[in-house]
């Protein structure tokens, strides 16, 4: 494996290299890089993307053959469905491998992530941060895709469900001969693989504590320079509240939650629900996402602005908000770094009634948590 | 009409012929022992067939791997088409290639503009607190420029563009690139500023005319920037 590329004076990367070097040598010390899964650990703040998603897939690496905990789970299979640095992807699928038992989730989620990848493939190597460029002493390469098709294989009978898909991909083709031949080896374990006794399924995340802190005075702008409290946009009525950034530059992410929230609009307007509700999403990057920048976007995304559907930012600092609502979210020097899928239901007082969180949510989704709220409102 | 058979026949002839091109371009790219002359021939040849991503697919990977290696290859021209390649790509080591070139100068697979040209192609990068430095500090008018047009994605540069924009004794083309990238970072601060310079008759014409295009150019609701922070 060749030396890296690290700039000298990079003392920050350094120290985090250094840090989860230590943790993947010592055994047992899968809670402590657990602990290293959510984006905004402090031990990526101030690098740049491509550092920070690779420093947390060498991390996450560190997790295969762990005794991974259940709620670890999460973190990785949001970047299965989400995501698009390969490197960072293939980490996930070697880390899924350490569960105690294969996930049944985590086949469609892997299928899903090998199309997404698959033309932007790259050889990986996990043994150093550092390995950029394979080593032919190490054996043959490695790519992402075969790592995730390692981990289908490695599901076995959690995968059959998926089996189809998985002829289907092989019958289309269009992989390197390296890649097939996982893809066959993979087709062949799920085939091979015992069938699950009845009614075995995956066990159920434990739930994440709602955030309840009092926002109500953070000042906030809308896409047409308009200012408002917290407490003045959304209490009142029940609010859907998502965040994103302009410059985000994944289109499974901020631009798709944008886009979801013109069509839930849409679906309101059909119900006559539309004043009932307020629409909104917040940037994560509120200085550079100035008010023109959001009415651009929302616009391009198919947002109809109105009184109860607007883009914020933060006037001020983005802090009180990022502890109060406990967001997923890390910064680099100059924007966001590494992000969570985040969304909010908020009741008329302005309390978070329900949070959907590092994965995909739809529409419908999001309606029947807004009847669930209502029919809270209403009591028994 | 044609026959579906005979066309399927011939998308798979195609498809080998595509193939085995591409296959043949990148044994030579990776050939060390060829002149560079022909493996940047080759290295053309493969990056017109990756326009064809769907049909590339099975090769990208090893073409990435190439690349990386091609990025250190003693031959400067390569080293440099290698890094143009894969800084497009927002290829992590091509960026940490860049970033220590910026650091170490005498080691620098390309300039230093270059090198700030190829870092600004991911605003997600870590190049911004070095492009501040040089920004202040490089002697070179052309390097300061290409700072000044990095840091259009840095909103921690807003302060620091403004006094390189309106700092008389300052390059003309240090000048220009700071207002650019002030115009598309935050229109209040560049316009707070470029209606000072349309004022100052004794101002370049230059920067003056600069100025007065990019207020022409600002947005509708160009408000925010006067935050609490």
């Amino acid at each position: 494996v060749s030396a890296s590329p690290t700039p000298p004076g990079a003392n920050a990367l350094l120290l985090a290299i250094g840090r989860i070097e230590a943790l993947r040598a010592a055994p047992g010390n899968a809670p402590a890089l657990v602990e290293l899964l959510p984006p905004d650990s402090p031990i990526y703040a101030g690098l740049g993307r491509g550092e920070a998603e690779r420093l947390r897939g060498y991390a996450m690496a560190g997790l295969e053959g762990a005794q991974l905990p259940a709620h670890a789970l999460a973190s990785l299979f949001e970047e299965l469905e989400t995501g698009l640095n390969p490197y960072l992807v293939a980490a996930a699928a070697k880390a899924v491998r350490g569960a105690a038992t294969p996930p049944g989730d985590a086949a469609a989620l892997l299928l899903r992530a090998i199309q997404r990848i698959r033309r932007t493939d790259e050889i990986v190597a996990f043994d150093r941060f550092d390995a950029f460029v394979h080593d032919p002493a190490h054996g043959p390469p490695v790519t992402a895709l075969m790592e995730l098709m390692r981990t289908l294989a490695w599901l076995g009978a959690q995968a059959r469900g998926s089996i189809e898909a998985m002829k289907a991909m092989k019958a289309a083709g269009g992989f390197s001969p390296a890649v097939a031949a996982e893809l066959d080896a993979a087709v062949e374990a799920v085939s091979a693989a015992a069938p699950l006794p009845c009614c075995a399924k995956t066990p159920a995340w434990p739930a994440v504590p709602l955030p309840q802190a009092d926002l109500g005075a953070i000042e906030l702008q809308d896409q047409d320079g308009a200012v408002a409290s917290f407490a003045e946009a959304f209490y009142g009525r029940p609010t859907v509240l998502a965040f994103f950034y302009t410059r985000c530059m994944n289109p499974e992410k901020c631009p798709l939650t944008v886009a979801k929230l013109g069509r839930l609009q849409r679906r309101l307007a059909a119900e006559a629900l539309e004043d009932e509700v307020n629409l909104a999403a917040i940037t994560y990057d509120p200085a550079f996402d100035l008010p023109w920048r959001l009415r651009r976007y929302g616009t391009l995304l198919g947002l109809n602005f109105d009184a109860r559907t607007r883009l914020w930012r933060t006037t001020g600092p983005f802090e009180p908000l990022r502890s109060g609502l406990d967001l997923g979210v890390g910064y680099g020097p100059a924007t966001v770094n590494q992000h969570r899928i985040e969304l909010f239901v908020l009741d008329e007082a302005g309390r978070v009634a329900e949070a959907i969180l590092r994965r995909l949510w739809d529409e419908e989704e999001v309606l029947a948590a807004l009847r669930r709220l209502a029919r809270e409102a209403v009591g028994p | 009409m044609s026959n579906p058979d005979d066309e399927d026949a011939d998308e798979a002839i195609e498809e080998a012929a595509f193939d085995s091109g591409t296959v043949a371009a990148l044994n030579a790219f990776g050939d060390t022992s060829r002149p560079p002359a022909d493996r940047l021939d080759a290295l053309r040849r493969i990056s017109l067939a990756a326009f064809d991503a769907g049909r590339f697919q099975p090769h990208q990977a090893t073409f990435m791997q190439m690349l990386r290696t091609a990025a250190t290859d003693p031959d400067a021209a390569l080293c440099a088409t290698a890094i143009d390649i894969l800084a497009r790509y927002h290829d992590q080591f091509a960026q940490g290639l860049l970033l220590q070139g910026l650091q170490n100068p005498s080691a620098a697979a390309v300039p230093p503009e270059i090198a700030l040209r190829l870092l600004s192609i991911d605003g997600h990068s870590s190049a911004g607190p070095i492009a501040q430095s040089i920004l202040t500090g490089s002697g070179n008018p052309q390097v300061r420029a290409q700072a000044a047009y990095l840091l259009s994605s840095d909103p921690g540069a807003v302060a620091l563009l403004t006094a390189r924009m309106t700092d008389k004794a300052e390059h003309s083309a240090v000048r220009q690139a700071s207002a650019i990238s002030l115009h598309t970072l935050n229109g209040m601060a560049f316009s707070l500023a470029a209606r000072n310079i349309v004022d100052d008759a004794s101002d370049y014409p230059e920067i003056r005319a600069t100025s007065r295009t990019g207020l022409a150019l600002l947005p509708d609701n160009n408000v925010g920037g006067g935050d609490t922070v």
